[in-house]
């Protein structure tokens, strides 16, 4: 009971939009691309997923190895190989649709022309094979055809079936509003149990519609009637009326009006929803709340809100170390940079400030929880920002020669203009140069370019000021 | 030992300090810009490795540190009366000697003088400061190897 209450308290708002969002976001992948092959390739490409998990958990090295590099190399082939299918979805269906609309699977074909085309051909006892597709593909059943690739009227199905015309015997296939192919071989019903006056063109449509989820209609050339096949069954229909209403349900159109899902839909969509959200739950807790891991990071301090006239002299640390926790997968998955610690200065002031670091300081990704940083106070010294002129002296180093004395030096310029904190230069009264080795100096005088050794580092040379100098210098000999 | 040199020094730092007050006090007015300040030429500043007979040698600006001791050495001309004057030695700007010395008139040399240990390499200079407190000159050199 104890854990319950913790689980439940430790369960943020954001986790239940976290959870809402991706299984919305799941369920409109599903809604937009079902039908389709992406989808069947992603159902496919997961499953291959979980077998690559399974063999891994098993121990099966190669196994494993091969299935995750055809796995990483599909997801570029689907990229690639269905890139029309996702610009289609993408591009061809406005915000509304892509967000939240249900359209229907495929494009209506023109119903009502297709039920009088079909009762039209009865009368004239023309026998005539019209196939239109469900969801699953139907290609890899037929045999034949010729392309057609025509707007569905009254008139083109009538020419296609008229007897004299050298398609007539094969089936129409019908894709949205267009005639795809005509002349089309239906594979034949194996079935022993149908009536013997059925003649071919009925086995031919069960033959297909046993195989697949496809609606087909047959024209008896010698009774005149109309039938519909459609699973295993085979239906006489009446009238035009009842065939309309058959291609309706088929299609899933409940209202000739309004292109709500039907039942059988709304229950498929139903139960994909509910598994988006069952899936991507389970998801959402493998990933965090799994096994309870720690992690410690070092962060270099992010200082922000500083006053342009003052500046940092001094930090009591550059970097705090930060300690975390969270599940296994969040922590693995977790860089340094994503963890930041961030101290606000607007309200320091010139001299030493105390800022102690707390989880308002401390940016984290989702999903971690701080456990303790160090250290929790962080004393920053804070210097107002002024311009002092200074003189230039060489430090000089090494061993002269001992034979001669260094007799003179003079420096170009003799005075710098340095920049940084009040404080500091109140107290610094010279600016040496970097150390010159007095062994390579010869007899003579001569000329030298030295960088200035500008120290502390949170001083520098004023703008317009050079960072060298030149050092003239006269040796002579000892007497 | 140490403790009593330090008490000497400050001793003597408060005495040279009243005497400089004194000399102020008692010169009003020679100059308005630096009231107390006595009326005096530096003609030579150097910091050299020797001082004999009262005459500088070997003037430099760079000296080993087995010279052993090192030395400031002014010469004053045009002197209106007695006062003194300061050599102040810094070690990489932080204070590391101030000695007074006498100066007289008319015309006075003196030199202070600094034993180098191990420690001393690195940037100097001496300051040179009238009664007034008033830097006169600065001498800038190091002490290397």
């Amino acid at each position: 009971m104890e854990n319950v209450l913790q689980f439940i308290s430790g369960f943020r708002w954001q986790d239940v939009v976290d959870i809402g969002l991706n299984s919305y976001i799941l369920f409109r992948f599903y809604v937009l691309f079902r039908g389709t092959y992406v989808f069947r390739v992603l159902i496919g490409l997961t499953m291959l997923w979980f077998f690559q998990q399974m063999a891994s958990y098993m121990g099966l090295i190669v196994t494993s190895w091969v299935v995750q590099g055809i796995v990483a190399v599909a997801a570029l082939i689907i990229v690639v190989v269905f890139r029309n299918e996702i610009r289609s979805v993408l591009q061809a269906r406005n915000f509304r649709t892509i967000l939240w609309g249900f359209t229907a699977k495929t494009r209506i074909a023109p119903i009502e022309i297709i039920a009088e085309s079909a009762f039209e051909l009865a009368r004239r006892r023309h026998g005539a094979l019209i196939v239109i597709p469900g969801d699953e593909d139907v290609q890899e059943m037929i045999q034949s055809g010729i392309a057609w690739n025509g707007d569905i009227s009254r008139e083109m199905i009538l020419s296609i079936f008229y007897p004299d015309n050298p398609v007539h015997d094969g089936a129409a296939l019908i894709e949205g509003d267009r005639v795809d192919r005509v002349g089309v071989i239906l594979p034949l019903s194996r079935r022993e149990d149908l009536p013997s006056y059925l003649g071919t063109r009925h086995r031919a449509a069960l033959g297909l519609t046993e195989a697949t989820d496809a609606l087909v209609i047959v024209v008896s050339e010698q009774r005149g009637e109309v039938s519909v096949a459609k699973g295993l069954r085979l239906q006489e229909v009446e009238n035009q009326h009842l065939l309309a209403e058959r291609i309706e349900e088929h299609f899933g159109i409940a209202d000739e009006q309004q292109r709500l899902p039907a039942k059988k839909e709304r229950v498929e969509v139903t139960t994909a929803a509910l598994v988006s959200l069952l899936f991507i739950t389970g998801f959402w807790f493998s990933i965090s709340r799994g096994l309870e891991t720690l992690v410690t990071f070092d962060v270099p301090i992010e200082y922000q809100n500083r006053n342009p006239n003052m500046e940092i002299v001094h930090a009591s640390v550059n970097a705090v170390r930060v300690n975390l926790s969270g599940s296994g997968t969040l922590v693995k998955s977790t860089r340094a940079d994503q963890v930041r610690v961030k101290l606000d200065l607007s309200t320091a002031s010139a001299g030493q400030n105390d800022f102690a670091v707390t989880s308002a300081n401390i940016s984290l990704p989702p999903g971690l929880v701080l456990k303790n940083v160090s250290p929790q106070t962080i004393v920053v010294d804070l210097d107002v920002t002024v311009k002092k002129e200074l003189p230039v002296q060489v430090d000089w180093s090494g061993r002269l020669n001992e034979n001669l004395i260094l007799a003179e030096a003079t420096v170009d310029p003799a005075r710098v203009e340095i920049s940084g904190g009040k404080r500091i230069l109140e107290n610094l009264q010279t600016i040496y140069t970097e150390k010159i080795p007095l062994d390579r100096l010869r007899e003579g005088a001569g000329l030298l370019e030295v960088p200035l050794a500008i120290q502390p580092a949170s001083l520098k040379a004023a703008s317009g000021s050079n960072e060298k100098v030149a050092v003239k210098y006269l040796t002579r000999k000892r007497e | 030992m140490i403790g009593k040199l330090g008490v000497a020094l400050g001793v003597l730092w408060l005495l040279s300090m009243t005497a400089a007050e004194a000399a102020q006090a008692q010169a009003p007015g020679r100059n308005s810009a630096n009231p107390g300040a006595t009326k005096l030429t530096l003609v030579q500043a150097l910091v050299c490795e020797e001082v004999k007979d009262g005459i500088p040698s070997n003037p430099a600006i760079a000296f080993s540190i087995s010279v052993g001791k090192i030395y400031c050495y002014t010469l004053f001309d045009q002197v209106a009366e007695d006062t003194f004057v300061y050599h102040h030695w810094f070690f990489r700007d932080k204070p590391s000697a101030r000695i007074r010395l006498t100066v007289k008139h008319p015309r006075w040399s003196t030199f202070s003088s600094i034993q180098l240990r191990e420690a001393d390499k690195g940037p100097w200079r001496v300051e040179i400061i009238d009664a007034a407190g008033r830097t006169i000159k600065s001498l800038r050199f190091s002490v290397t190897d």
